[in-house]
């Protein structure tokens, strides 16, 4: 392949680099009204009364909103697949505030200054109410997070906000609990997952105007930008064909932008006013009123005989979703779906569990969407497992896991919000995944400890993961390609790059189908009036669904150019041969040049493009092993991560930098989650960590070396053999830097994150209990 | 409210003679105490005294028994400077980040108060004075006559400070520990300074201060004193004992950082382990 597995620069690295305008905020209108909202002191009460009086009457102040100001209709802000697998539990505006940080109301006014004013001049009365804090005691409690009558399920999810119930769950193959019971040995262990911030360097930002044809036009930092069109055509009564989406370059998402923030607000400010509008979030609104990742208690048992042969999986979850159901549901299902496949050669497994509402900021798509949860609680058990059978943690995963050719009846059973499909793994590494990576990381001479000094150990730990590539046959992708005269392509395509490089590895697909270099091939992304549909970017999906739309569209206009030269060439098309440059037979020629100047300017003109689409009926997972060294000071229980060893099958790697760009990015966020990241609230429900300055997430000093290897691997159903890669680099840390953490000093750490408080919290339990 | 940009130190003391103001260094506690929301200058509601480039208060210069160092010097001078003791250089890598190393000063940091001034713990250990100065007088104080509590010091309205003096000492052994979240760019959930003389294996001075783990920097110079003259074999066979003394007084906190149980078990082990290794 000439570019495709090649790292090629990304197309828009160097304009970013150089300041060029990119992001949402740089397209706002110089008179913009600047929209803010008034956000709730309280973790639930009921508003009485508000009296906007004294907003209103500023100079400046164009615009108030209240709960009684806008159309009463439920909708859910999670940009997926419709209709909905989340619940319809939110209004633009409610009489309710459900969560420290919830919109009051919101005004517009000339500037910033003008806006905040307005806010502080406003006052309400609120009826505080009881919330519910903590989500284990959320099921049938007696103050209900929903008590309002008109929100509803799009299909059966398991709704009961009556019982505090925004989804529940429930599989099992054979009977779990018989074969349990039969096996020599059983583990059973609970952990805990925090409300993990996404911390994206580009705040939620997003803007409006009306344009010359009388239509909305919002710029957006969105991941899903024809999800945005549809929501907001649906709850705000507005034609779809009256709005028109713009996303240009996303400072980051991580999921986080997987969702509507600001789009109700400023849009309904434009609609009225006429007038252009802007909204971006300060750093404490994306921290307190955009999504967390949804905190988990996992309950697991595993039962295995003495010969290490590993028999069932019980897995309960009990999942936070805080205020709001986006995404409760499919968050939840991910931590089974993509966790219990690994080990598939079990008699019984169940997977079950309740996804309940709190007064918490609401939690949303992220990044390993509920797999990482899911991976910690059953890699750390795993490695209590094989503790109790004095069996090598290694080769007992070596035994048990998934292999190439092998399938799980999970796939079929399990899919987003709904069944799953069945499907062969027609590429799994993962053998050589964990062979290299135990390699790599010297696993032979340092399993499981060495000894540093009086104080310090070095230890290791490992645990394997895998993810998807896509929904199967929800997911959809497609792109146009149009050839324009001097030989040059653009690609015009739906999916959305949030930073990690889509456009140019649909630049390198298209470029590599057309055998073209890939600065001939201009891409434009995400904007519902040019570019073709994408459902938009999550679920792993870019690569694997998008690329095999744009490589069906390249391959469809490669078909036409060769048509057209062939009849100049006055030859049948089959014997026309095209390198990229030239079409050639044996005795003639005509240059891609020439023939699209030609077909411009010349004879026969007419505008050569092909449009396709893809949509997944399998979902290819990627697997990868993640090996940690950490070195640890059993004086304070700190320790440093001194090297990260990955080893990935993503497929073909469609560009290596972007992919090891990738699976890092997801390795140091998922070390945040692992090691740095606490998410606290005060007693009334206030998230404490709300700043970059308390909020912790690892620097270049504590990430010393991150080592990424790609296993050869070649997926037939994806585009150039490539499967995903965005999401599986995130998933592997809590596990394996607990189990380094159990291997250094012999303390189980249950509860993210691996903090030194609580290390040396459980060695003073340990020493109590040996003494 | 008015900016005032002395360029003296006489200016400056005439300045401040007429009023409370707030005193500006490097600002990098009080640009974020006083932060507005995002865009917004900071809400500072008193006249400001902008001090960080008045020349008069950038110089380290070495005295009879002892080193001075001007109170707007930057952190990231000292951290150069060869004259600067090992230990407070030690403990100055450790704070802040780069980027408020080059602004930042020890006045600053003095003035600040905060129990978890990294460069404060250290200053504590050196037996710091810091020179109090305003039009009328000129006055030296230990610094923990200075720093009373949390955002508490004794420093008048009318004063600033001049300049912060070590006292020479040598040491056989000095150790700085900081316990933070992450590497860098983290305050303190416990931070420790020990320095200790050796002669003929006997002690002739030992100093122990902690950070974040007490109202100040905590310092016990009471105990500290008990060891003086002692073998360091017999000061070894105490390590336990005096943990416990220590556990007795301090008086950590729960916080977002951390928790009092593990600032007690750590400055324990940070003190036995610092003592061990006199055996």
């Amino acid at each position: 392949m000439k570019t495709v597995k090649h790292t090629v620069p990304s197309v828009d690295g160097k304009g970013i680099m150089m300041g060029r305008k990119a992001f949402t905020d740089d397209f706002a209108e110089a008179d913009s009204l600047v929209v803010k909202v008034l956000r709730s002191p309280h973790a639930f009460a009921r508003i009485r009364a508000i009296d906007v009086s004294k907003a209103r009457a500023l100079e400046g102040v164009e615009m108030v909103i209240t709960h009684h100001d806008v159309p009463r209709k439920p909708f859910t802000r999670a940009g997926q697949g419709y209709p909905e697998p989340s619940p319809h539990d939110k209004f633009i505006l409610d009489e309710y505030v459900r969560y420290v940080g919830d919109e009051v109301c919101a005004v517009a006014a000339v500037d910033e200054k003008t806006a905040n004013a307005a806010l502080k001049s406003i006052e309400v009365d609120y009826e505080v109410l009881d919330p519910v804090l903590a989500f284990e005691d959320a099921i049938d409690n007696d103050c209900v997070v929903h008590p309002e009558e008109d929100i509803h399920e799009m299909f059966p999810i398991g709704f009961e906000p009556k019982r505090n119930l925004a989804a529940a769950y429930q599989m099992e193959v054979a009977d779990v609990e018989a074969v349990l019971k039969e096996s020599d040995v059983v583990v059973k262990h609970s952990f805990y997952t925090q409300a993990q911030a996404h911390v994206m360097m580009e705040p939620h930002t997003v803007n409006a105007r009306i344009d010359y044809q009388n239509r909305l036009v919002l710029y957006s930092s969105t991941q899903t930008p024809f999800h945005v069109r549809r929501i907001l055509s649906q709850t705000l009564d507005v034609p779809m064909q009256k709005i028109r989406v713009i996303k240009p370059r996303v400072g980051g998402g991580f999921g986080g932008k997987q969702a509507l923030h600001g789009e109700m607000f400023v849009s309904l400010v434009t609609l009225k006013t006429g007038k252009p509008a802007k909204m971006v979030f300060t750093r404490k609104e994306v921290f307190e009123s955009s999504y967390t990742r949804h905190p988990m208690r996992i309950d697991i048992a595993l039962g295995a005989n003495k010969d290490g042969t590993l028999k069932a999986i019980d897995c309960y979850a009990l999942s936070d979703t805080g205020a709001y159901g986006e995404h409760a549901l499919t968050v939840f299902m991910v931590a089974g779906s993509k966790v219990l496949p690994l080990y598939n050669k079990v008699d019984a497994v169940r997977f079950h569990g309740h996804v309940v509402y709190t007064n918490h900021t609401p939690a949303g798509a992220y990044r390993g969407y509920g797999a990482i949860q899911g991976n910690f609680a059953l890699e750390s058990a795993i490695d209590m497992l094989c503790e109790k059978l004095n069996i090598d943690p290694l080769a007992f995963r070596r035994k048990n896991m998934i292999a190439e050719g092998e399938t799980s009846p999970i796939f079929e059973i399990m899919g987003e919000g709904t069944e799953g499909t069945a499907m062969n793994m027609e590429t799994c590494k993962l053998d050589e995944c964990l062979m290299r990576g135990k390699a790599l990381i010297g696993w032979d001479d340092k399993y499981p400890r060495v000894k540093v000094d009086e104080d310090r150990y070095r230890a290791v730990g490992m645990a394997i993961a895998m993810q998807g590539s896509g929904i199967p046959y929800i997911d959809m992708g497609s792109a146009s390609i149009k050839l324009n005269d001097d030989g040059f392509y653009n690609l015009t395509v739906g999916a959305t790059d949030i930073g990690q490089g889509s456009d140019t590895i649909l630049a390198q697909i298209a470029a590599e189908a057309l055998d073209a270099p890939v600065e001939k091939v201009i891409v434009y992304s995400s904007d519902t009036d040019l570019t073709p549909f994408d459902v938009g970017a999550y679920a792993s999906s870019t690569t694997y669904v998008s690329g095999n739309a744009v490589l069906r569209a390249a391959q469809s206009l490669r078909e036409k150019m060769i048509e057209e030269a062939a009849k100049v060439l006055n030859v049948s098309k089959t014997s026309v041969a095209f390198d990229g440059k030239t079409f050639s037979t044996a005795d003639n020629s005509i240059s891609l040049v020439d023939l699209s100047n030609r077909l411009t300017y010349n004879d026969d003109q007419k505008q050569l493009a092909a449009t396709d689409s893809y949509v997944g009926h399998k979902s290819p997972p990627p697997f990868m092993a993640g090996f940690v060294e950490i070195e640890i000071d059993q004086e304070t229980g700190e320790y440093d991560i001194l090297d990260y060893v990955s080893v990935v099958d993503c497929g073909v790697p469609v560009n290596p930098a972007l992919a090891r760009g990738q699976v890092e990015g997801g390795i140091v966020q998922g070390l945040g989650m692992a090691v740095f990241e606490k998410s606290a609230h005060t007693k009334k429900g206030r998230l404490i960590h709300n700043d970059m300055l308390t909020y912790k997430i690892p620097t270049s000093f504590d990430i010393k070396s991150l080592r990424t290897e790609f296993t050869e691997s070649y997926e037939k159903s994806g585009p150039y053999g490539a499967k995903s890669v965005g999401e599986i680099g995130i998933d592997t840390p809590p596990a394996a830097v607990a189990n380094a953490v159990y291997n250094a000093l012999g303390v189980r750490i249950n509860t993210l994150p691996i903090t030194p408080e609580r290390i040396v919290h459980a060695l003073h339990t340990l020493n109590k209990e040996e003494k | 409210m008015r900016h005032i940009i002395p360029e003296t130190l006489e200016e400056a003391l005439h300045v401040i003679a007429q009023g409370p103001t707030i005193k500006l260094a490097g600002g990098t506690d009080i640009m974020v105490k006083h932060r507005a929301s995002q865009g917004l200058a900071a809400k500072l509601r008193q006249d400001v005294v902008y001090l960080l480039n008045v020349p008069d208060l950038h110089y380290i210069r070495k005295e009879d028994n002892g080193l001075r160092i001007g109170g707007m010097v930057p952190i990231e001078t000292l951290l150069h400077h060869d004259d600067v003791p090992k230990i407070l250089r030690d403990t100055l890598l450790d704070f802040a980040s780069p980027g408020l190393r080059y602004v930042a000063t020890l006045a600053g940091n003095i003035a600040n108060a905060s129990p978890a001034g990294d460069a404060l713990v250290t200053l504590y250990a050196l037996d710091a004075l810091v020179r109090l100065k305003s039009l009328e007088r000129t006055r030296d104080v230990p610094i923990e006559a200075v720093i009373v509590g949390p955002s508490q010091t004794t420093i008048q309205d009318d004063e600033l400070i001049e300049s912060v003096f070590l006292p020479d000492a040598s040491f056989t052994h000095t150790e700085w520990r900081k316990v933070g979240t992450r590497r860098a760019d983290a305050i303190s959930k416990v931070a420790f300074t020990g320095c200790v003389t050796l002669d003929n294996d006997i002690v002739q001075d030992i100093r122990l201060a902690f950070g974040a783990v007490f109202k100040t920097v905590y310092r016990n110079r009471s105990l500290e004193k008990a060891l003086i003259g002692q073998h360091r074999h017999d000061v070894v066979k105490q390590s336990d004992a005096l943990c416990e003394k220590y556990l007795e007084n301090i008086a950590p906190i729960d916080d977002q950082r951390s928790n009092a149980s593990y600032r007690n078990t750590v400055t324990k082990n940070l003190l036995k382990a610092f003592i061990e290794k006199l055996s």
